[in-house]
């Protein structure tokens, strides 16, 4: 549940509409806008913190983190996600490590973006 | 700050039914679900918060003061509605809104006026027209106009058609505003509970099984897929509510998930294939499944 | 036990809700009622007596309605969670229903016993029957505050109805008795309004019942451990 309000979030400070710096809507606003329990909304924050989207002083309330540092912190959580998802999906298919580190070569050579990217860095 | 309901061995006998031994307390500005099935004394305990029933035993303090003593100023700032409550069939709706504004203070004319538009209820019908979902929506339009600072709800979304449903939780999310306002329902839509508690109140047989807030409790259920052989000693781990051999799968439910309950399991000779968080209704269900067959 | 009204403004708005709720049932009750006081005047022996008997079963049916009404429908259209929920004590609950019930009976009680003692006192009808009327008249009040009573203090819809009527089956006997009752029976066909004894002890017997069943009907329903 309190995942959906760090998706909202996160989707609103990837978008650029919420710049850094932006003040977050204080927990019982958004818990009652959204219609979920105040609980929840600290909850998400809390996880938002943690992930360095947003930072929280004492006193003030919450706003949102700076931007470079966010949407890295984020993306680079979203690769341990699904990177650890990868892995466990591998494991129920019963792959060996080379098994996974082939198909990880198969799918780069079939992707075309990283291709791109791959030839603009030299070798 | 005075909790806003605090009950301390409370206790209260019927022929069929006893609520015994209970200890709850609700801190105000939040909001606790009551879950339960038929009879496991919800209602009771609400009406006992109203002073509509007293107990045999213990202490019942809503708001600070003690009930049956201070029922008067304690019902001034109570907002009532269950389902067993009736309006005056041949009065309209505009009588009864009349009639609780000069009852009460805080009446607020003009949210009493938005509420009527997007609860589509027409304040000169008369009550006794009502359908059950108007009666249920007429009864927490003339609470919700008053902002009392306690709502003691009766399964307010119970029976309601999913536009209905809507409009209720987004009034009590409002209340949600005000952290000096709180809330007690009960409901046996578990998505309402699970989406809008801050805490879950378990009762089952007249006691109360798990008072928690929501998040805890909710982490603290797992259903585990493991492959393996069947051990009996499955059975017996911490709090283990349901274990089911579906072949070649175990499916195992337990309430009592943490950080210890995986490498158990792998000690047992099982491997755990998958790990997932249950929702509240399929709580629900083990829990009173798992209690029947006790 | 503490009998007093917590709030005496919500007292009066629970009768005045009494009141609104049931209006428009009685107001045909008094029509008929007033029918029958001008059947009664209009002087001939048959029908004065046909009026008279119409009136008397007319006021036992308006005071049995005005409780089924404002009590017994209370329940059964389940509104006493709704009264309950107000920022009311039991007792002021109990106190208004007394009070709005009685208010509600004594219109047409009053206009009937006045228009009675106008017809005996202002027409050639002897002045004698006065204080025998008086005593039905208030036995038939006694028997509406019993009732009332009960209703007010018993939960069941089964002894409610015995009670109603087996009083009602009381009333017969009761003007039998007091017709041929020394005191009473010699000044019936005279002109002279006599106080006798008999009369004076028989109203203040008929004062005792009806302040009992509410000093009783008061006590069991502070004692209440449920008023749903």
């Amino acid at each position: 549940m309190y995942a959906q309000i760090v998706e909202q979030v996160v989707a609103k400070v990837m978008g650029g509409a919420w710049r850094a710096g932006t003040p977050l809507p204080s927990i019982r606003e958004l818990a009652a806008d959204c219609r979920v329990s105040v609980i929840t909304v600290k909850r998400a924050y809390l996880e938002l913190e943690r992930a360095g989207v947003i930072v929280t002083r004492q006193g003030k309330g919450s706003f949102v983190a700076d931007a470079l540092d966010a949407t890295r912190s984020l993306a680079a959580q979203e690769f341990e996600t699904q990177l650890q998802g990868l892995l466990d999906a591998a494991r129920t298919l019963g792959l060996g490590r080379r098994d996974i580190v082939s198909r990880v070569e198969q799918a780069l050579d079939a992707s075309p973006a990283h291709d791109e990217q791959h030839r603009r860095t030299p070798e | 700050m005075n909790p806003a309901i605090a009950l301390k061995g409370v206790r209260k006998r019927y022929d069929a039914f006893a609520l015994h031994d209970i200890d709850l307390e609700l801190p105000t500005g939040q909001v606790m679900g009551l879950v339960g099935v038929n009879g496991a004394g919800k209602s009771t305990l609400l009406r006992l918060l109203m002073g509509l029933v007293r107990a045999d035993g213990g202490e019942v303090e809503v708001l600070g003061q003690r009930l049956p003593q201070a029922q008067v100023a304690v019902k001034r700032e109570i907002g009532y509605a269950s389902d067993d409550m009736r309006l005056y069939r041949g009065q309209t709706l505009r009588w009864h809104m009349d009639f609780i504004r000069g009852t009460f203070p805080g009446w607020d004319e003009a949210y009493a006026q938005d509420l009527l538009r997007r609860f589509d209820l027409r304040e000169q019908q008369k009550t006794g027209g009502f359908s059950h979902g108007q009666r249920v929506k007429a009864l927490l339009l003339l609470l919700f106009a008053r902002h009392p600072r306690l709502l003691l709800l009766d399964e307010p979304t119970t029976g309601l058609d999913p536009v209905a449903r809507g409009e209720v939780l987004d009034a009590l999310a409002e209340v949600l505003r005000d952290e000096q306002r709180s809330v007690l329902f009960s409901s046996h839509n578990t998505a309402d509970i699970e989406q809008i508690a801050d805490s879950i109140t378990f009762l089952h047989a007249g006691g109360i099984v798990a008072s928690r807030d929501k998040e805890s409790f909710l982490d603290g259920w797992r259903r585990i897929l493991c492959r393996g052989d069947w051990v009996d000693a499955l059975r017996s781990l911490p709090g283990v509510a349901s274990v089911r051999d579906s072949a070649p799968l175990i499916e195992l439910k337990t309430g009592g998930f943490d950080a210890t309950t995986l490498p158990a399991l792998q000690a047992l000779g099982l491997a755990v294939e998958a790990v997932e968080p249950m929702t509240l209704e399929d709580i629900f269900v083990t829990t009173v499944h798992g209690s029947r067959s006790a | 036990m503490n009998w007093s009204v917590s709030d005496a403004a919500m007292v009066g708005k629970l009768i005045v809700k009494d009141w609104q709720v049931y209006q428009k049932q009685l107001a045909g009750y008094v029509a008929g009622l007033l029918l029958a006081l001008g059947l009664v005047g209009m002087g001939s022996p048959l029908l004065s007596a046909a009026g008279g008997l119409l009136l008397l079963v007319l006021l036992i049916v308006v005071g049995m309605f005005a409780i089924a009404s404002s009590i017994m429908s209370e329940r059964k259209e389940q509104t006493q969670p709704f009264v309950m929920s107000l920022p009311v004590t039991p007792m002021d609950v109990f106190w208004g229903k007394l009070l709005a019930n009685l208010a509600i009976y004594l219109v047409p009680f009053l206009l009937v016993t006045g228009g009675m003692l106008a017809l005996i006192l202002g027409t050639p009808s002897p002045d004698g029957s006065v204080p025998w009327m008086l005593l039905i008249a208030l036995f038939v009040l006694g028997n509406f505050v019993v009732t009332l009573c009960v209703a007010i203090a018993v939960d069941s819809e089964g002894w409610n109805t015995f009670a109603m009527l087996a009083l009602m089956t009381l009333i017969g006997p009761f003007i039998y008795w007091i017709t041929w009752m020394d005191g009473i029976r010699e000044h019936l066909k005279g002109d002279v309004i006599v106080w006798s004894p008999q009369v004076l002890g028989l109203i203040g017997g008929e004062l005792a019942v009806m302040a009992i069943a509410i000093l009783v009907a008061g006590w069991v329903h502070a004692r209440k451990t449920s008023f749903l």
